[in-house]
């Protein structure tokens, strides 16, 4: 049985981090560095999950607003989607609402009021005097949003990071095996009908 | 390289006249035959515009199986919700920008990284081979959302570099697609990425070995007609409008061995690059007789009508002879099969037995079991079970030697297992009562059915195919030296391709040619097409251009003298078509099945000579037309007028299809109303409609012969027109 691949694509405003937890999950690498993203780049990672390989194609897409025209292209098929958010940026995480909203409009999943998200709610290794999000408000948010599970992460300090992931996949999984593919044996052709047979040679 | 091109006046469609070839100027330009599209010099060339009328109207079929624009690009839905964000014009041009540079670093990263990828995996797999060989094409399929579907890589090598280019190619794709642009391809080097988007499927082909793109491009969408084939174009769509993130892998799982047999299949069967069919030589009389066991019973016929063209018929052999299916220990198989040509939105289903020796033990091994909801891999291992309960524990290995190597196969269109199996049966036992089969087999093993091109004495000829345009089948003789190692056969195919896509002008040359030229260090290549048919001839490369040309003289004469054995032409005495079209109605029943019953010779298993054809005949009866109008022969008769039902009385569809010109001359009629019923029966067959073709007799010529060319004041002829 060959892995099955799961699309995730990561949202957030631009600075809060997409490509350094993507990097420090996939590569465990972290670079200070800062160094927008142009339109998106991806990476996928073999991970396992409930002893299933699966292949995870992450997304990282760009955060400015100029971007984001670019959406429809990669968030096509997702998965599961990714919210980011900068603990220490209060704007950043009142504006995961329209990523939510741009995602499911332009990816319009088949179920959108089941679709996998995760949110996380990154850079928790700066200081705490500086936090401007509190846990307790993030979690509202992500209970009026349908349980959306939350986790705090540093993907400097590599805190959290994988566990994140894990849920990622384990969530996309399940939304996956939920909707039992409901393969209905197709009608046998109607031969007779020649109406919809044009005569001929139709090659 | 030198290549020339010229066209000529075609004196006689069937002659060919050593061109007079005009100073070309173009004709110095030496290269290699494989480094790029092959440059196509076409002379504006005043005083030779009487090829013209023989060139416009090749109306060539294949032209439309390649779909170059697709008018469905699912690009609208996208571009409106796109407006919906971004609706200052400041914006929209920063977007554009952004577009335009990120569509050059993708391509520019996209050919470095592919190309340096691809070149780095060959190279691991074939150090020993020189840059100039041949490497395996790599074939990629994706869905839209970029997940991988199939891959012609090994399974389970270097998953991960296949998904990350999946991800590329989608990207890519998308990034032109929301212009409302499609990515037909990228050259890079000698490397050629081909993209074929057929939504929500993406086909993606990399190959380097220097073919046109119109032949990578029927290569994928061949992979796309087969994957129709596993699970119907309209579930396909419905699955994918509920679910863009579907894992077609799901689906598709088990029939890789499908697409695995048919890449290997495509990349060097000429019947597939030509269109055509190949049709096994064979002595006419027993092509007759065995399809004439194959024209269906009573029981078979309450139904009718299918329409097969080439390209079903090689997605259905290719899935008759997958590994699976033609090494399965089952003595049948009962597959539901999409002919996405005949009917995209469902499945038909196939029988396929393969007959066994006739000198081995002949009975009892007609059985399968499963309906029509079982897939293949049930079936077969269903059938397993059956066969082991006998206890034939040596079955598989004495197969490959029982097995006569040739299959019969039925297609119908409703679920009537046993009946088809019946006559399945039927047919098996009245081919082996009446010694046809025998005669079959002998003739395939040995080695009667395929030839060589130096048996035809034809001085420097190597290799040839002859297509028949209007029968679309080909024939070819076997290789042999100096083409007979993998990557000789290769190279002409690949030369091969090179010149039909150059005379059918597949790549946008701005006319097609007539005759193309072509000469390489090895050999000479030259194609010609004229409306009965096309050739393709390799020679040795000294030999003069006249020689060249007397050579497909020859071989063209060859062909046309030899057309009734190597080409499935007539059943008794009906001369046919593309396809035995037998309209046998029932009056009874409006209920439609399908029968093409085929006969196929073995590709996979290595006759003596190395034989490389495989369709041996294949027979369409479509056993009803026009329900309503003509239900009998005699209304046919009366529909078609001159008083014909009061010439000839026959009772049932069967016996009148048999009817021949000298029945009739029997049974009193005169020479022009078995012409005209004859041809009317023709015309009725190729379900062209009767009110067109039906017509009253000319009225009785008043002059003799030609007569003067003024007549009743009216100049018929000129002289000025000769």
């Amino acid at each position: 049985m060959r892995p099955q691949l799961l699309k995730v694509i990561i949202l957030g405003d631009s600075g809060v981090g997409k490509t350094s937890l993507m990097n420090q999950f996939v590569n465990s690498r972290f670079n200070s560095q800062y160094k927008a993203t142009i339109g998106a780049d991806f990476l996928t990672k073999e991970v396992t999950v409930d002893n299933r390989l699966v292949t995870m194609q992450i997304w990282d897409t760009a955060g400015q607003e100029r971007f984001q025209s670019l959406g429809v292209a990669y968030y096509r098929g997702a998965d599961c989607c990714v919210l980011v958010y900068d603990v220490n940026n209060s704007k950043s995480f009142e504006n995961l609402n329209n990523w939510r909203d741009e995602f499911l409009i332009q990816a319009s999943p088949h179920d959108a009021e089941r679709f996998p998200f995760v949110v996380l709610g990154n850079k928790i290794d700066v200081d705490e005097s500086r936090r401007q999000v509190t846990q307790k408000r993030v979690l509202a948010w992500c209970q009026s949003k349908g349980n959306i599970p939350y986790f705090e992460t540093s993907a400097k300090e590599a805190v959290n990071v994988q566990e994140a992931f894990a849920v990622v996949a384990r969530n996309a999984l399940q939304q996956e095996a939920e909707e039992q593919l409901y393969v209905d044996y197709p009608d046998p052709i109607q031969i007779d009908r020649e109406s919809t047979q044009s005569y001929g040679c139709n090659c | 390289m030198t290549s020339a091109a010229s066209r000529t006046r075609p004196s006689s469609p069937t002659r060919l006249v050593i061109p007079s070839i005009h100073p070309t100027p173009s004709l110095s330009n030496i290269k290699d035959h494989r480094s790029s599209t092959l440059s196509v010099p076409l002379l504006p060339t005043p005083g030779l515009e009487s090829s013209a009328s023989s060139v416009t109207n090749l109306d060539l079929n294949e032209g439309i199986l390649v779909h170059d624009v697709d008018p469905d690009v699912d690009t609208t839905r996208s571009e409106d919700t796109a407006v919906g964000q971004i609706d200052d014009v400041a914006s929209e041009e920063s977007r554009r920008n952004l577009r335009d540079h990120l569509r050059r670093t993708l391509s520019v990263q996209k050919e470095k990284s592919d190309a340096k990828r691809k070149l780095d995996q060959w190279l691991d797999i074939s150090p020993d081979t020189t840059l100039e060989g041949y490497r395996p094409r790599e074939y990629f399929v994706l869905t839209d959302a970029g997940k991988p579907v199939f891959t012609s890589r090994p399974d389970g090598k270097d998953v991960e570099n296949s998904s990350s280019i999946m991800g590329v190619v989608q990207a890519l794709l998308s990034v032109f697609l929301e212009d409302g642009d499609k990515l037909r391809c990228i050259n890079t080097g000698r490397l050629r990425i081909t993209f074929l988007l057929r939504s929500p499927l993406y086909y993606v082909c990399a190959s380097s070995w220097g073919e046109p793109e119109s032949v990578t491009r029927s290569h994928l969408e061949y992979l796309h007609l087969q994957i129709l084939s596993i699970v119907t174009a309209s579930q396909l769509r419905r699955i994918f409008e509920r679910r863009t993130n579907f894992d077609l892998r799901r689906l598709l799982d088990g029939a890789e061995p499908f697409l695995f047999s048919l890449l290997d299949r495509i990349e060097l069967d000429l019947a597939m690059a030509t269109s055509s069919l190949n049709c096994l030589q064979l002595d006419q009389s027993l092509r007759v007789r065995v399809a004439e066991a194959l024209v269906p019973t009573s029981k078979m016929k309450d139904t009718l009508y299918i329409i097969l063209v080439a390209r079903d018929i090689h997605i259905l052999v290719n899935t008759v002879y997958s590994p699976s299916i033609v090494n399965s220990p089952a003595s049948a198989s009962w597959i539901p099969v999409c002919l996405p040509k005949f009917n995209p939105a469902g499945f038909v289903n196939a029988y396929i037995t393969f007959f066994r020796r006739p000198d081995a033990d002949q009975k009892s091994y007609q059985r399968t079991a499963a309906d029509n909801e079982t897939d293949v891999a049930e079936t077969i291992s269903a059938s397993n079970v059956t066969e082991n309960s006998q206890g034939i524990t040596s079955w598989q290995t004495t197969r490959l030697i029982e097995d006569s190597g040739i299959g019969l196969v039925c297609i119908s269109g409703g679920g009537e297992f046993e009946t088809v199996r019946a006559w399945c049966d039927t047919v098996t036992q009245k081919l082996s009562d009446d010694g046809s089969l025998e005669a079959l087999v002998k003739a395939v093993d040995s080695g009667k059915t395929s030839y060589f091109a130096s048996q035809l004495g034809i001085p420097g000829l190597r290799h040839f195919v002859y297509k028949s345009r209007p029968h679309v089948q080909i024939t070819l003789p076997a290789f042999e030296e100096p083409y007979d190692t993998l990557d000789a056969k290769r190279r002409i195919v690949t030369l091969y391709q090179i010149i039909h896509d150059a005379i059918h002008a597949k790549s946008g040359q701005t006319g097609n040619l007539k005759l193309q030229y072509i000469r390489t260090e090895k050999e000479i290549v030259m194609g010609w097409i004229t409306q009965p048919f096309e050739l393709y001839v390799v020679l040795s490369p000294r030999l003069p251009k006249t020689a060249v040309i007397n050579a497909a003289n020859a071989v063209t004469r060859r062909a046309m003298a030899n057309m009734s054995s190597m080409f499935r032409i007539s059943l008794s005495k009906i001369p046919l078509s593309r396809s035995v079209f037998l309209p046998i109605q029932n009056v009874h029943s409006r209920t439609v099945t399908t029968t093409v019953s085929s006969a196929f010779r073995r590709p996979d298993v290595p006759s003596p000579r190395g034989l490389f054809v495989n369709a041996c005949f294949l027979l369409v009866i479509p056993t009803s037309l026009a329900p309503g109008q003509i239900s009998t022969p005699q209304d046919f008769l009366k529909a078609i007028g001159r008083s014909s039902e009061t010439k000839i009385s026959v009772d049932s569809w069967d016996a009148f299809w048999r009817t021949s010109g000298s029945d009739m001359k029997n049974a009193g009629l005169s020479i022009q109303d078995r012409r005209y019923i004859l041809w009317c029966m023709e015309k009725f067959r190729q379900n062209q409609p009767i009110e067109v073709f039906a017509h009253e007799p000319r009225p009785k010529k008043k002059i003799r012969g030609r007569g003067p060319a003024v007549q009743f004041g009216k100049r018929i002829r000129s002289r000025r027109d000769q």
